[in-house]
């Protein structure tokens, strides 16, 4: 196992140039994750079509920045004004703005740097060490195997969602849908193109993320512009700074268990870094011997947030490169920005161009040990006047971006039209409450599945072809399994209590 | 029945009727070839799967949609991002033949006017005024990070006329 190859991951992030790629993603992912209405999932979309002229690992190592920045800046306005910056802040928010009405908003803004640094530094590092055995076990799977495993990634996708699940199965199946356009994995025929020359290829990943994710919320945004008011308010650096004994307090073990639970978390399709800020915070008031003292401002909760949400980013990662399937929208993005560079995730990648892969972990746990708590202590004071960025240059420089980007990168304006249609279908869409992050996989993970599916038939023209070996099995046992615990158990008892279907609070903008 | 028109409903109704009229174009494609899947297979797999929470999301929309009283599409909401479509369209079709300065420009200028709109405690001067200078550093800032940063090339259209009119000009 070539683990000296990833360790000059580090080497290679270290490196001037590429060092300051990962501060610019870092203050890039800073910006959009702590402005509400933004996010890091939108600078990724974003910078995805100018990727196509930058250096690959440059261009990964830039958005690992972004991802793991993104991640941890929702926690500033989930303090400072109660509005998360991203999803994966919502129980930051719990904890964090209650104490900024006491006055020690800069306290946890520090607890949330911290745990952030911690978990983020922990994720990278254990993706740097496990990726190589997880390969291993890749390399023992075969086309029918991958199959049943894209089919449990496409289950879980759509059950691990905040509301309805079956407006996510069906936001899952038009991602397969829209996949489809165009020729078939056969290689004989197109279909679903009505016609239209440009749709012989089908629909391609830019126009369509750059729709779902940036031209749909700037259509949201026009629509009903986010009012914040913001108090005046001043810190001192030296408030970031938080007590040992606090520290000492939330305790070496509660850190390590936030982050295993994120980095599995991560590790799930669609799961993201709200699913595991949840289980994290929750878990963290039921062991607690103070749980009374969660949700009034305890720094306990941030921690766990925390720590959490940037774990996932390093297990997000792993599905992506091992199998080609993305544990998250942001790692679906990297997986975009690594598919039009030609270079397919999976074992073969990790044997032949480890070179390329390596510094990704590494730029994940670099950035979260080096640039977090600095950037804070930094940064800090100015935060609060991230947010009164004038509206009018905000949405308007996305705009321009979006759409000039779509046009350099295709160099197609028939493209540009299919942003504008794609995006307004997403707009509705999403006022009605349908998640775009399923619609986003189904995409991502079609092509492979319709393949995967489609070439034993081919041979065997038998379908129980795909429970034939044990992996099979034990993939179809799991989502089974994943169906009853996440999907079926909660339905019972919610009909058993009469209530409504438990789901995380719905605050700030959707995933 | 009389229903309260929702967008809800009405986007539902569209996701069943899309799902079904792609699941026949799949049995049209076909299916099976002498036993051996076709083009067709697995697009109508998945519309099927997908057609049942397709009708569940749209059953549950029927059944909350009450007696028709008015409408409650609030359509006035739509007017701005409608505005946003147009734009965009426009900036478009005007990129390539125009160029990238000539269609940024008032691209931008009329999205920053747009969101400047809504603004309270500002002269309408003071608007535009505004969203002129956001839209020509806009413009530029776009130049320089895709052209000079990036190094992709962008669209020429007008602006070496321009140049040459305006130097035709200043002599």
């Amino acid at each position: 196992m070539d683990f000296g190859a990833m360790l000059n991951g580090f080497t290679t992030v270290l490196q001037p140039l590429m060092f300051a790629y990962l501060v610019i993603g870092f203050l890039v992912g800073t910006f959009f994750g702590a402005v509400p209405g933004l996010t890091a999932l939108l600078a990724m979309c974003l910078l995805l079509p100018v990727t196509y002229g930058m250096d690959t690992v440059a261009a990964l190592i830039m958005l690992m920045g972004i991802h793991m920045a993104g991640m941890y800046a929702g926690s500033i306005t989930a303090t400072t004004i109660n509005i998360p910056g991203a999803p994966s802040a919502m129980m930051t928010q719990l904890e964090g703005y209650p104490m900024m009405k006491r006055g020690e908003g800069a306290r946890a803004l520090g607890h949330a740097a911290i745990a952030s640094a911690i978990g983020g530094t922990l994720g990278g590092i254990t993706t740097t060490f496990s990726i190589l055995l997880v390969v291993k076990l890749v390399l023992l799977i075969q086309t029918t195997d991958k199959f049943m495993l894209l089919l449990m990634a496409l289950v879980v996708v759509s059950i691990v969602v905040r509301d309805s699940i079956a407006k996510a199965i069906v936001m899952t199946v038009f991602g397969l849908m829209i996949a489809s356009i165009g020729s078939d994995v056969i290689g004989i025929s197109t279909r679903f193109h009505f016609g239209i020359p440009a749709l012989v290829v089908g629909v391609l990943l830019i126009p369509l993320v750059i729709a779902v994710f940036a031209f749909s919320e700037l259509m949201r945004q026009a629509e009903n512009p986010l009012k914040i008011e913001v108090k005046p308010v001043k810190f001192r650096r030296r408030d970031f700074i938080p007590k040992w004994s606090e520290i000492k307090e939330i305790g070496l073990r509660r850190y390590l268990k936030s982050y295993i639970i994120g980095y599995f978390v991560g590790i799930l399709p669609g799961a993201g870094g709200s699913v595991g800020a949840f289980l994290s915070y929750a878990e963290g008031i039921r062991s607690s011997e103070h749980p009374e003292r969660y949700g009034k401002g305890n720094v306990e909760g941030i921690a766990c947030a925390e720590t959490a949400n940037n774990a996932v980013c390093g297990g997000a990662i792993v599905p992506m490169l091992t199998f080609g399937i993305p544990g998250d929208a942001c790692a679906a993005i990297v997986m975009g920005a690594l598919l039009i560079k030609g270079i397919v995730p999976g074992p073969l990648l990790m044997q032949q161009q480890l070179d390329i892969i390596a510094p990704m972990p590494a730029a994940l746990a670099l950035c979260a040990a080096l640039l977090i708590i600095p950037s804070l202590l930094i940064l800090g004071p100015y935060y609060v006047k991230i947010v009164q960025i004038n509206r009018a240059v905000l949405y308007s420089f996305i705009a321009m971006v979006a759409m000039v980007g779509t046009y350099v990168a295709t160099y197609d304006v028939f493209q540009m039209f299919v942003v504008v249609v794609i995006g307004c279908i997403a707009y509705f869409l999403r006022k009605q409450g349908y998640p775009m992050v399923p619609l986003l996989l189904g995409y991502i993970l079609g092509d492979t599945a319709e393949k995967y599916f489609i070439r034993p038939l081919w041979v065997t023209l038998n379908p129980l072809v795909f429970i034939s070996r044990p992996a099979g099995i034990i993939f179809l046992v799991l989502t089974f399994m994943f169906l009853y615990f996440l999907a079926i158990r909660p339905w019972l008892s919610q009909r058993k209590q009469g209530g409504e279907r438990p789901t995380l609070p719905q605050v700030g903008p959707p995933e | 029945m009389r229903f309260k028109v929702n967008g809800e409903l009405i986007l539902s109704g569209l996701l069943l009727i899309a799902i079904l009229g792609y699941i026949i174009m799949s049995i049209r494609i076909g299916l099976f070839r002498e036993g051996v899947p076709e083009s067709g297979l697995w697009p109508f797999l998945i519309g099927v799967v997908g057609l049942l929470p397709c009708a569940v999301v749209f059953i549950r929309s029927c059944r909350q949609a009450k007696e028709r009283q008015n409408l409650n599409v609030n359509w006035r909401g739509f007017i701005i991002p409608g505005i946003i479509v147009a734009l965009t369209v426009g900036f478009s079709f005007c990129l390539v033949p125009t160029g990238y300065f000539v269609a940024t420009f008032p691209y931008c200028l009329g999205l920053a006017f747009l969101f400047e709109v809504g603004r309270e405690n500002r002269s309408i001067v003071r608007k535009v005024f505004f969203s002129f200078i956001v839209a020509l550093v806009l413009t530029m800032v776009g130049y320089i990070m895709f052209q000079l940063i990036f190094d992709v090339r962008l669209p020429e259209g007008w602006t070496p006329g321009l140049f040459e009119l305006l130097k035709g000009l200043q002599f």
